[in-house]
């Protein structure tokens, strides 16, 4: 560019700022300009804080103190709930970077979980899900003590479902909502006697609304009846978990025959496509759904939807790549769960 | 949001271009890079959460590097004054200070310690204002605008020190953090030609977030960081 060129190029904006009539309204004028760029800046950076999350306010408060809610008895350390906690497991359940879980639900006095096929049950209002999350400090020996990171909530009123977590505080006493996130640094003695330090993440209200939503709505995960439908052990006894709530008044009455099973991906006599779909419904499909955050996608892994209608087939390469990589699933997990991207590695290598 | 004052101040440089324009020949037009070294640190500060929480969080910050580097064009409008603007890519980094690791005693070659690294990585579009004193060849420089920072990544790097060796993890994530975040800088220093066409610039430079770099939090972040500006700038 030759230098009259660019000088006319910027002569407009030399006018503005340099009125050579001296104009004395000139600087007023300028000052002015400055102030409403300025406000104008702010106004569309406040209208640009999308970070790519789907918020979802809650509709009650929560309480300040985990202990407030008297989820456990006796000392906390011991996460031993009470008698209107009920534990519960699932058969196949979520990669969070190896950490160990412990899930209840509360019912409200006289109240029943009414079963609606193999699904949700209905769940009253006045549930309370109870997920703990802690590491063995020795995974090879459970007796040397755990620490226990966060304890998650999910509770339902009458207008619908609400999220909150508690960071537990180093002496393990009590714990306390956190509802920005949180990075804590965790480490432990893995199964093969391996040091393992990480970055563990305790997300924020936001995070926890982009995985458990569907349509807008907040929504559970794992206590369908199918991933519930499982052998457990209860006093020195193992049944059927379906069953086994049933005696404890908080399912109502059904034939656990009747409702089909999710199977347990780590099951290693299962077929594969069996133990990978398994997989991909609890660790993708909360996004990976119609109406779930990943919707425009069209990449779906809900276990129940039939192989041709998953657009698997088109995702292959892709969907061992950004496992690889560490960039799905897009939240939830810092470090790359080796043990399910192989599941998922040979799965996909198996696929005509 | 009292973002307001912070950008007034930053932006109060460029009121004083309406003044009368130069009498001499007209000031050329110059293209320049930059790049600095920026020591970023974070605290966060809140009355609605527990206390706990905050203490903890910033006990645990200390400062940590990361960088910028930009393009930019710079046209005067005054004698002393010029408007400046670009491109570039920033780093910003925060970390938590060495924390001891506890095992149970059974284990040998067990890491000592560990330092958390976050790193959020922008292209960044600089506004500002730049305003040129004294006379001679050194001449002093103030500058003051603002930095739109776009959200590109961020990333967690753990760093695990044994007793003789030192590993590092890194895990990478493209949501969480608002697509456009607003910084407020101000700097001075000097220039100095070194050809007729050529200055070089070296200006301590200030920044700070005016909104926050995730939305939505109950707690307000604080993002400071600042540097050390290494210009070169050449006049068409
Ligand atoms: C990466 C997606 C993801 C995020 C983020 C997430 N969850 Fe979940 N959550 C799940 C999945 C999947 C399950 C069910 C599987 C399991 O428990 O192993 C689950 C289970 C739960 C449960 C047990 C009841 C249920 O729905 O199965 C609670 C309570 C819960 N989450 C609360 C939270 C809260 C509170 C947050 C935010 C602090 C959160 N979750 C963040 C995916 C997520
Ligand atoms: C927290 C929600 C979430 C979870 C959990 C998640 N994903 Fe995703 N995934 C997304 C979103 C959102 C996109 C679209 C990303 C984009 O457009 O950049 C995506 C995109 C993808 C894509 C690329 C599809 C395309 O056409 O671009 C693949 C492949 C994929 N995910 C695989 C997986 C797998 C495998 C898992 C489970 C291990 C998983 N995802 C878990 C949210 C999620």
């Amino acid at each position: 560019m030759k230098k009259h060129e660019f000088n006319r190029l910027i002569q407009p904006i030399r006018r503005i700022f340099c009125p050579e009539n001296r104009n004395p309204y000139a600087r007023k004028r300028v000052a002015g300009c400055c102030v409403l760029v300025g406000i104008l800046l702010i106004k569309m950076v406040g209208a640009c804080q999308n970070d790519g999350l789907i918020a979802i306010g809650n509709t009650r408060s929560f309480l300040p103190k985990l202990s407030q809610y008297g989820i456990f008895q006796g000392n906390p350390a011991n996460l031993n709930p009470s008698a209107d906690f009920h534990l519960y497991e699932l058969a196949s359940t979520l990669f969070t970077d190896y950490a160990g879980k412990q899930r209840l639900i509360k019912l409200p006095p006289g109240t029943s979980l009414a079963a609606q096929g193999d699904g949700f049950p209905a769940f009253p209002s006045g549930t309370m899900l109870v997920k703990t999350f802690y590491y063995d400090k020795n995974q090879r020996d459970p007796s040397n003590g755990k620490v226990i990171i966060e304890t998650r909530l999910l509770v339902k009123t009458d207008l619908g479902w609400n999220v909150a977590t508690y960071l537990w505080a180093d002496d393990q006493q009590e714990a306390t909502l956190v509802t920005s996130g949180f990075t804590k640094t965790v480490n432990w003695v893995d199964g093969n006697g391996t040091a393992q330090v990480i970055a563990y993440h305790v997300p924020s209200e936001r995070e926890c609304t982009t995985c458990h939503q569907l349509s807008g709505d907040v929504v559970p995960i794992g206590p369908k009846l199918r991933n519930l439908n499982r052998p457990v052990t209860r006093n020195n006894r193992t049944l059927n978990q379906l069953d086994y709530l049933q005696q404890a008044g908080i399912l109502s009455a059904l034939s656990s025959s009747s409702v089909s099973a999710l199977p347990a991906y780590s099951d290693a006599d299962l077929p594969l496509e069996t133990r990978a779909r398994a997989y991909a419904e609890i660790n993708c499909a909360h996004c990976h759904q119609a109406a779930g955050y990943a919707a425009s996608t069209k990449l779906f892994f809900n276990y129940e939807l039939p192989y041709d209608q998953t657009t698997i087939a088109r995702h292959k390469g892709q969907i061992i790549h950004l496992m690889e990589t560490g960039k799905m699933p897009r939240l939830g997990t810092t470090v790359v769960d080796q043990t399910g991207l192989a599941l998922l590695k040979s799965y996909i290598n198996s696929l005509p | 949001m009292n973002a307001l004052p912070f950008l007034l101040a930053a932006l109060m440089p460029l009121t004083l271009a309406g003044q009368p324009a130069a009498r001499q020949r007209p000031h050329r037009a110059s293209i320049g890079i930059q790049v600095s070294p920026l020591l970023g640190y974070r605290t966060i500060g809140t009355s609605t959460v527990d206390q706990r929480v905050v203490t903890n969080r910033n006990g645990l910050e200390i400062p940590w590097w990361g960088y910028t580097a930009s393009i930019s064009l710079s046209v005067p409008v005054s004698k002393r004054i010029a408007l400046e603007s670009g491109v570039g890519y920033v780093s910003r980094g925060y970390q938590t200070r060495p924390q001891a690791l506890d095992w149970p005693g059974t284990v040998s070659d067990l890491p000592l310690s560990s330092t958390t690294r976050f790193g959020y990585h922008f292209l960044s579009i600089p506004g500002k204002a730049t305003y040129t004193f004294g006379t001679g060849k050194l001449r002093g420089i103030v500058e003051a605008g603002f930095s739109m920072n776009v959200f590109i990544d961020q990333r967690v790097t753990i760093i695990t020190r044994y007793a003789e060796r030192e590993t590092e993890s890194a895990s990478r994530k493209e949501v969480g953090v608002s697509r456009f975040s607003l910084f407020a800088l101000i700097g001075a220093g000097v220039c100095y030609p070194i050809s007729s066409r050529i200055n070089v610039t070296l200006a301590p430079v200030f920044q700070y977030g005016i909104t926050p770099l995730r939305p939505g939090l109950a707690v307000r972040e604080h993002l400071y960081s600042g540097g050390v500006t290494i210009g070169l700038a050449r006049r068409f």
